[in-house]
């Protein structure tokens, strides 16, 4: 029994009947609420009054059941806003006004379906623990243990075959492979070193998945884990995971999060590092959770592990559209296999480096998932649950918020310049039933997501790829074979900082526009020929939009990346040998497979290049590692080490990605959300880059 | 009272030095611990301030409570009973004693240890001698100190037979003077890991110069280099030493 069961199993018929009355006079309830018409002061009056209940019950901050209640009341408000949209603001005049107001509804209905949906898949996240594998290691089971490669450089891949390497499990029933489809002849040699299998085909064909699929057929492994090149897995990733499948032989595939220990651009050119969740810390915190409740998570291309026979009946890895592995997961769950989500990070990779890689690759998912969506629509065709069809489509609906998006952003343009309408109510109205939408949407989100994302910066994420995505998804809805692969590059060094001003040519020019919005909105004030209320809505909508679209622009002056080497904070015991004999018992601040920057219980007085040994202890046995001093100033060591043998190097990979708990402390300093401050945080960053972007030296990237 | 024996079949591995600074280690944690030296080099005592010369110790047998009491009173540091001073006739006659009679060294360290003692340290000369076998045939716990190097590793089956011979309660195979960049030693390590995995202790006495500094000046690598790993080390061993004796 893989998943839990989704309701009791077993319930008298008067339980059921009771149900059934409660949820009938709910439902009659919840209607009259919904479509009452009020006049302004009234709905003023039950706005407020609503929405202050809601902020008592969200007092009680660790309730599952206010939660609950607060996604209905949210639910509630918002279908009521919904229907007095539909039904009393669209007397609209002029063939314009109808054109455009249709289509800023549609964008509100967008938002509306995708709230509903997200509540679905977010409000009872499944905190799935791992577990254990049976005492006698001679009755575990064969693993491969994949990583694809293409064009990453091996100072990048190496690190992740060594971790790889050194996952706890018996060592005659754990192969590693590299699959590189680079065919390149120093990672060949490196694999002979390290007792890593080479694989290479003569061709590149449907890439990664290609690449996989090839190699699956020389492998005989009953399962297989995939990273890919830069995903560094703990040394307890098998013994974690493989656990759900001995106990379940429907279980196709069990996937963990993608951590990085690397800021990714948001991150690195905000300094928000580890203080503010990363973009990837909803959809693995929360959402992959929520998903695993209804028996629908799906594959990530990293980070998980597959059934043989599972992946053999679906012909391998999926190989027709762009995102393969959620669609590979698809086809699985179609097949009646089960998938898991194990709720703890054992991997650690890479995130990409620049805007631009990072607006690629989302470019690439949102591509493929609506691929997949025309493909292998997962509302229709046969094998899946309905909560499994629901999941997986509010996860690819997600990806076509480029249009909606683009619309929010430029609706109030249209007023500001051109006083078309596209409410015909009085603003005040509108106001009314439209802040408390919104105010109970951020509340509850706020509410459900608190450590995993914090309220305005989803807009920030958003509002910076919605251009992207908004072609290729568009493109990809009318004929899906359009768009071919192109590869997340990883390991790319941003030389200086400098000002993508290419990738963000879209966020400025919507960012102008909105400016001068705002510029003739307020002329228009003092012309006095129009009506203020409306007027105000709208300028605050397009102030709004501004400090949104400035924290998008912020974000493309990209910080100088100062190492190659991603350091890691990271306190372990080591020793220092000096020259001269003597040992000092020391702890390591941060660490990389370059150097390290250590404490020491005094000044030691060493110089620049005094030759010394760092010894790192792992697994009872010692490991001095030959360093020079590159820096000491008081307690502070820093140390660079020289060339590393192979153990050497394997020492290190293991004592920054392998232990068990390596990762499981890392958001212990990030900061629960609080939307207002949220909110303040995202302006400051806007505006502080505004004069850093215009006192510089904007270039395009070469 | 607990006794712990430290034994190495090769000489020079450096026993001595880790007896006193395991005492002293112990007794900064506030056990009442005494060091024995049963080697007639009588070295011991001069790691932990000992005048060259001391005649008082375990090999003299005209000793009065007087002169033991007055050794008690010179105590500055940690507790320890040295071999002492004894003239070729009195050597042949303790080792005679102690060969044919299976208690008598027990007995005699017994009477001239401090009352209230908790842990016996008895440093055994190195070697195996006529004696060995009743010394170590008494010990709730055998650290057996040694090199990581070949010589060392060589002396391991003698090792193992003589331990199993004696039916010691707990045995330990302690690394001293380590020096992991020497890619031969961390291989001896791995392969005596190998052989004695449940006995080897998972931490070693690093070769550290502040130990020779340490024993130079009389005192105890704690109190010498503080900061040193050799210190840190210490402190595992003292660890590992009562977890040990408390059977976990």
């Amino acid at each position: 029994m893989s998943a839990p069961s989704q309701g009791p199993t077993r319930f008298s018929f008067a339980g059921w009947l009771f149900v059934v009355l409660v949820s009938m006079v709910a439902l009659v309830a919840a209607t009259l609420v919904v479509i009452i018409p009020l006049g302004l002061r009234e709905q003023l009056i039950f706005g407020a009054t609503v929405f202050l209940i809601a902020l008592a019950l969200n007092l009680f901050k660790k309730s599952r059941l206010v939660t609950m209640m607060l996604v209905v009341i949210s639910l509630t408000v918002s279908t009521r806003y919904i229907y007095w949209r539909l039904s009393s603001t669209l007397g609209l005049e002029s063939v314009l006004e109808i054109t455009l107001g249709s289509i800023l509804l549609l964008a509100e209905v967008y938002a509306y379906v995708v709230l509903w949906f997200g509540y679905m898949q977010t409000m009872w996240p499944l905190r799935r623990r791992p577990v254990p594998m049976p005492r006698d290691p001679s009755t575990w089971p064969s693993v491969d243990v994949l990583i694809p490669t293409y064009n990453e450089p091996l100072e990048v891949v190496r690190a992740t075959l060594l971790a790889a390497k050194a996952i706890d499990w018996p060592p005659d029933k754990l192969v590693v492979a590299c699959l590189d489809d680079g065919r390149r002849d120093e990672f060949k040699q490196f694999c002979e070193q390290a007792g890593i299998v080479y694989v290479t085909r003569p061709n590149n064909e449907h890439a990664k998945a290609g690449n996989i699929n090839h190699a699956l057929k020389q492998m005989k492994g009953e399962f297989v884990a995939i990273f890919d090149c830069d995903h560094l897995p703990t040394r307890s990733f098998l013994q974690f995971t493989m656990g759900w499948m001995l106990r379940d032989p429907k279980m196709a595939l069990v996937q963990t999060p993608h951590h990085f220990h690397s800021p990714d651009p948001f991150e690195k050119n905000f300094k928000i590092f580890r203080r503010i969740p990363n973009e990837e810390d909803l959809f693995y915190g929360l959402v992959q959770p929520g998903n695993d409740l209804w028996n629908s998570t799906f594959f990530c291309g990293s980070c998980a592990v597959l059934r043989r026979t599972a992946l053999e009946e679906v012909g391998g890895i999926a190989t027709n559209t762009v995102t393969e592995d959620a669609h590979t997961a698809l086809m699985m769950h179609r097949k009646g296999w089960n998938s898991s989500f194990v709720d703890v990070p054992m991997a650690s990779g890479l995130a990409t480096e620049s805007l631009s890689a990072h607006v690629g690759q989302r470019i690439r998912w949102a591509r493929g998932m609506i691929q997949v969506f025309r493909t292998d629509n997962p509302l229709f065709g046969r094998g899946l649950k309905l909560a499994q069809r629901l999941s997986y489509s509010s996860a690819m609906i997600h990806f076509l918020n480029g249009l909606p998006r683009l619309v929010f952003m430029l609706a109030p343009l249209v007023f500001l310049f051109f006083s078309v309408n596209l409410f015909n109510r009085a603003a005040a109205l509108v106001l009314t039933y439209a802040l408390p939408h919104l105010f109970h949407a951020i509340l509850t989100t706020s509410r459900m997501q608190r450590q995993y994302r914090h309220s305005f910066w989803a807009e920030v994420y958003e509002t910076v790829l919605a251009t992207y995505i908004l072609l290729p998804t568009t493109l990809a809805l009318i004929n899906p074979k359009l768009g071919k692969f192109n590869v997340t590059s990883k390991g790319g060094l941003v030389k200086d900082d400098f000002f993508d001003a290419k990738i963000a040519r879209p966020y400025l020019v919507l960012l102008l526009l909105n400016l001068v919005a705002i510029a003739v909105g307020i002329w228009r004030i003092q012309l006095g020929r129009t009506p203020v209320d409306a007027l105000a809505i709208n300028l605050a909508w397009a102030t709004y939009n501004v400090i949104m679209l400035s924290a998008a622009v912020a974000v493309a002056y990209e910080a100088k990346q100062r190492r190659k080497v991603t350091r890691i904070a990271l306190e372990v015991p080591v020793a220092l040998r000096l020259d001269g004999g003597h040992t000092i018992r020391a702890t390591t601040v941060d660490l990389s497979r370059g150097g390290a920057l250590i404490q020491t219980p005094r000044d030691l007085g060493l110089k620049n290049t005094d030759a010394v040994h760092v010894s790192f202890y792992v697994a009872d046995a010692e490991s001095a590692i030959p360093a020079k001093v590159r820096f000491q100033k008081g307690n502070r060591v820093h140390v660079e080490f020289e060339k590393l043998t192979l153990e050497q190097e394997s020492a290190i990979v293991r004592t920054i990605y392998s232990r068990a708990d390596a990762w499981v402390n890392w958001n212990d300093g990030t900061v629960v959300d609080r939307p207002l401050r949220s909110w303040l945080e995202i302006i400051y960053y806007g505006l502080i880059s505004l004069p850093r972007i215009m006192l510089g030296r904007p270039r395009s990237d070469p | 009272m607990k006794t712990v024996v430290l034994f190495s079949v090769k000489g020079g591995t450096g026993r001595t030095s880790v007896a006193c600074n395991l005492g002293a280690e112990l007794t900064q944690q506030g056990r009442r611990c005494t060091v024995v030296d049963t080697d007639p080099q009588n070295a011991l005592g001069l790691h932990l301030g000992m005048s060259v010369g001391e005649r008082f110790g375990v090999a003299r047998h005209d000793l009065t409570s007087h002169d033991i009491a007055r050794h008690q009173r010179g105590l500055t540091k940690v507790s320890y009973l040295p071999f002492g001073q004894c003239s070729f006739e009195e050597l042949l006659e303790f080792e005679r004693q102690a060969v044919e009679n299976y208690a008598w060294l027990d007995e005699r360290v017994h009477r001239l240890l401090p009352p209230g003692t908790e842990i016996a340290l008895i440093d055994l000369p190195a070697g195996i001698r006529g004696w060995t076998y009743h010394s170590l045939s008494g010990a709730d716990l055998v650290l057996v100190v040694l090199h990581a190097d070949a010589a060392s590793y060589a002396t391991i089956p003698a090792t193992e037979e003589m331990l199993g011979r004696c039916g010691a309660r707990h045995v330990g195979y302690l690394v001293n003077q380590m020096d992991a960049r020497m890619p031969l030693s961390v291989d001896v390590r791995g392969a005596m890991s190998g052989i004695v995995s449940k006995s080897l202790l998972p931490f070693t006495i690093p070769n550290d110069e502040a130990m020779r500094e340490a024993f130079a000046q009389q005192k105890t690598v704690q109190e010498h280099a503080p900061d040193s790993q050799a210190a840190f080390a210490f402190g595992e061993l003292a660890d590992w030493v009562q977890a040990t004796l408390r059977g976990e």
